[in-house]
């Protein structure tokens, strides 16, 4: 896994942040504060309007990659539909960075051996970072994928509103019965503040809303020693988690798990592409936006938009934008 | 704990206390952990009939994305799948190539941290709140306060505590005991904050205590002691890390002494082990002598430290670089050697290989000489010795025609192969196979990740598109540790998984390791 050890603190303090910037990560089409490459529009080489994968790079030309932890399985895809090698190998040689730290190598640290990423939404303040950075990135929903809650399937309480979902990270509903649930507290656990889930969760369930404190616990670090950090879901019979869909659906598959639906709406590929589950997020390729046409990552960014890339998408299991 | 007080130095020695087993936190027969909060659920495939992970021993799966978790297995059984605030170590006592047991510290459901210890049997040996590093000799348990255990070195959390887990008794240590390295010869060498307010040295001493008796056998002040590893697994030994500091220019000057408790001997100026077994040390300053652990006989003495030692050769180090010595005498010798059980390899400063084994001695040219000397770098180029096994010498270097480096592997009758163009940037040992020594080669894969494939001492792939590879945890010959596409665990040969599971463990995977 690639990892860059530089923490976040310590880059914010480094650079003397507060200043607000120009949000990245809006949803809908190409989003740049450069000038455009082309989007949609398919590489010479490639067979546009092809469902079929036509290699057009050889693996030495494919870009440097990073992203989510979620992305993980679309990067192998892409590498291995673009270049030909073997699906499995690809998988192999895949590292990523995670969310937070991915788009931190691209447009903050000025990682080189990065061109591409896939990834999910950047948290508020990385976006701050690369705004003050200066570093122009152009980037492009390329699928979709949802917040999804998780409780131990034993838990009765199948379906919660985003009423009933606010309230119990704000700490206002904390028993499952107050929510048709057993008399039991309920455990709400949050994610790290660099994971794309949780920058999800705050963007699509907490807004400006009231959110309490996460619960924490203690964890090994690597020197040895213990620190005090956000506690991991642990499936306990009172607990809730969340994650995104495609992670827990197609990665994770851990039995014991039950999603929850919410407003009545099941979290699956086709209500998520249907917009009809309510917490729905596009996820991106990025390039940065001086990617000279015919580079490697710019043929790679728009062939994601071709035929032959949506079904690249489809092919890993995501839902296409 | 921490003791703030100024204790005494005299220990405050107690007959043995001896304790229910109970009052030992769960001494006894028990069955292992419950299951981690999150089910266990491997993902086997291919098994062969006869799994050669099946032989009892306890190996530990490192967790792929965090500083925590990972998978616990007994042969091909798992054991225990632990959740990321979880940490697994495996135990290993004096002398023993496998582990003698695990420890695991976890959180309570109602808060707070535990400490459990168990045997390799999977019996529970001791649990108490809190975080502790264990240490296993014999049937004796020490417990270290903190999680950076007996080797942290001097000005450590006081509250060590040794227990004997066969009779159910604890000792009482003295209050000021930061350190407790456990012996299987009825002593226990203790590190003592004894004078915190003093710092971190001056205020530590060492004392070797005999648990029969409770008598301070041995005593050094402004000192700590540490594990002591020999060629090849932890020795009985503890060294005793001392500083003196010369009256006449108050200049400081580091040793280590080598305590055996097996003979109770002190090996004052201890340099290495310089074999199985063998070490060097300076029964007075100048003088180098190896003898055989337990012995005092020399062996061989030298005007220089000897880092290798067996009776037709020995590598000295001396100001001016490493001399190998053999019957015909003196050579100069590269910085770099690469011993394995009964073999050995030198690599001389004209070039010339010499490949010990069981069989003899192989002297082979490499034509290197230009990129050797006793610094390992000769001008723009280097040359080191990275292993020998089977007859086979593996060695990096670097020249004009490839200034970033190439791997070349030797045997007794000459260069085998050479990486320079294969697209290979480095080759490892990583296990024997039918044929001979197999190798990680590493590679560039796709989009800047790392692939490995396994080859022969030819460089041919027997396995290809690897991740993560390794010899692992002392596993059987012809297994791996390895990741393929979403699957890691434990490969044979023919690329079958002997042990798999997801390479997704954990819905934290994304929120990463804690790296301070």
């Amino acid at each position: 896994m690639r990892k860059t050890y530089l923490s976040r603190r310590s880059f914010l303090a480094a650079l003397g942040l507060g200043a607000a910037a120009a949000l990245l990560g809006g949803c809908g089409g190409s989003n740049s504060t450069g000038s455009s490459g082309g989007a949609g529009s398919a590489p010479a080489s490639s067979l546009a309007g092809a469902a079929e994968a036509a290699p057009f790079l050889s693996p030495e030309e494919f870009p440097g990659v990073d992203g989510s932890t979620a992305c993980i399985p679309l990067i192998a895809q892409v590498m291995a539909d673009t270049t030909g090698v073997d699906l499995t190998e690809a998988q192999s040689s895949v590292a990523v960075s995670t969310t937070a730290y991915a788009w931190e190598n691209m447009g903050v640290y000025g990682s080189t051996d990065i061109g591409l990423l896939l990834v999910y939404e950047a948290p508020d303040y990385v976006k701050e970072e690369i705004a003050a950075a200066g570093v122009e990135l152009e980037q492009k929903p390329v699928g979709r994928d949802a917040l999804v809650f998780i409780v131990n399937e034993a838990n009765p309480v199948q379906s919660l509103t985003l009423a009933q979902l606010r309230d119990i990270y704000a700490g206002r509903a904390a028993n499952w019965k107050e929510l048709g649930g057993a008399d039991a507290p309920i455990v709400a656990f949050q994610r790290g503040e660099d994971s794309g889930s949780q920058t999800l969760f705050k963007k699509l369930l907490i807004g400006d809303g009231e959110l309490m404190e996460a619960p924490t616990e203690l964890a090994p670090a690597s020197m040895g020693g213990l620190v005090d950090g956000v506690a991991a879901y642990n499936n306990s019979a009172n607990a809730i988690g969340f994650s995104v869909y495609y992670y827990v659906d197609q990665m994770y598959s851990q039995p014991g798990l039950r999603l929850l639906a919410v407003e009545g709406v099941e979290p699956t590929n086709d209500t998520i592409a249907a917009g009809e589950y309510p917490l729905c997020n596009e996820f991106y390729a990025v390039i940065r936006a001086n990617a000279a046409p015919g580079s490697p990552e710019r043929q790679v960014y728009d062939w994601l938009s071709t035929e032959a890339g949506r079904a690249c998408i489809e092919k890993a299991g995501y839902v296409p934008a | 704990m921490l003791i703030r007080t100024k204790a005494a130095r005299a220990l405050a020695w107690l007959a043995l206390a001896a304790l229910a087993a109970g009052a030992l936190g769960g001494c006894g027969a028990a069955s292992g952990p419950a299951a981690s909060g999150m089910a266990v659920q491997p993902d086997q495939t291919a098994r062969p009939a006869a799994n050669p992970l099946d032989d009892g021993r306890l190996r530990y799966l490192y967790p792929a994305h965090s500083s925590g978790g990972g998978t616990l297995l007994r042969g091909a059984e798992v054991l225990y799948k632990a959740a990321p605030s979880e940490r697994i170590t495996l135990l290993y006592a004096p002398d023993e190539a496998a582990p003698a047991g695990w420890q695991l510290g976890k959180n309570e459901a109602e808060g707070g941290r535990v400490t459990e210890v168990y045997d390799a049997g999977g019996a529970l040996l001791w649990r108490g709140e809190g975080e502790w590093q264990a240490a296993l000799a014999g049937t004796m348990l020490a417990l270290t306060p903190g999680g950076f255990g007996v080797d942290y070195g001097p000005g450590g959390a006081t509250g060590c505590r040794l227990i004997d887990t066969a009779a159910g008794r604890e000792y009482a240590l003295p209050a000021e005991a930061s350190g407790c390295i456990p012996t299987a010869y009825g002593q226990a060498v203790l590190t003592l904050n004894s004078d915190p307010e003093a710092g971190a040295l001056e205020g530590s001493s060492v004392a070797v205590l005999d648990l029969a008796t409770g008598e301070e056998v041995y005593r050094v002040d402004a000192a700590y002691a540490y594990r002591a590893y020999g060629s090849e697994r932890l020795s009985r030994c503890a060294a005793i890390q001392r500083c003196e500091t010369d009256p006449a220019t108050g200049e400081q000057n580091w040793f280590v002494d080598l305590y055996d408790p097996a003979t109770r001997t002190v090996y004052s100026r201890f340099e290495t082990f310089c074999g199985a077994d063998l070490i060097c040390y300076q029964p007075e300053p100048g003088r180098y002598e190896v003898c055989r652990l337990g012995e005092t006989g020399a062996l061989a003495s030298y005007d220089g430290r000897c880092v290798y030692w067996r009776a037709d050769a020995a590598l000295i180090g001396r100001d001016d670089g490493y001399h190998l010595v053999t019957p015909e005498g003196e050579q100069p010798s590269a910085s770099t050697y690469a011993v394995n059980g009964e073999e050995a390899a030198f690599l001389l400063a004209d070039g010339t290989l010499l490949l010990y084994g069981p069989g003899g001695r192989s002297a082979v040219e490499t034509g290197l000489a230009g990129s050797i000397s006793q610094t390992g770098f000769a001008g723009d180029y280097w040359t080191t010795l990275n292993s020998v096994a089977d007859g086979y010498a593996l060695l990096y270097t670097s020249d004009a025609a490839c200034p970033d480096g190439h791997c070349q592997i030797y045997s007794a009758a000459g260069l085998v192969y050479d990486s320079a163009g294969s697209g290979y940037e480095s080759l490892s040992y990583l296990t024997m196979g039918p044929d001979g020594p197999l190798y990680a080669a590493s590679r560039q894969g796709v989009g800047g990740g790392w692939l490995a494939d396994v080859v022969d001492s030819r460089g041919a792939p027997l396995l290809t598109g690897l991740a993560e590879l390794s010899a692992g945890d002392e596993l059987p010959e012809g297994v791996l540790a390895a990741r393929r596409g979403f699957t890691r665990g434990y490969l044979d040969l023919a690329g079958n998984w002997l042990y798999s599971e997801s390479a997704f463990a954990s819905l934290a995977d994304e929120d990463g390791a804690y790296y301070w």
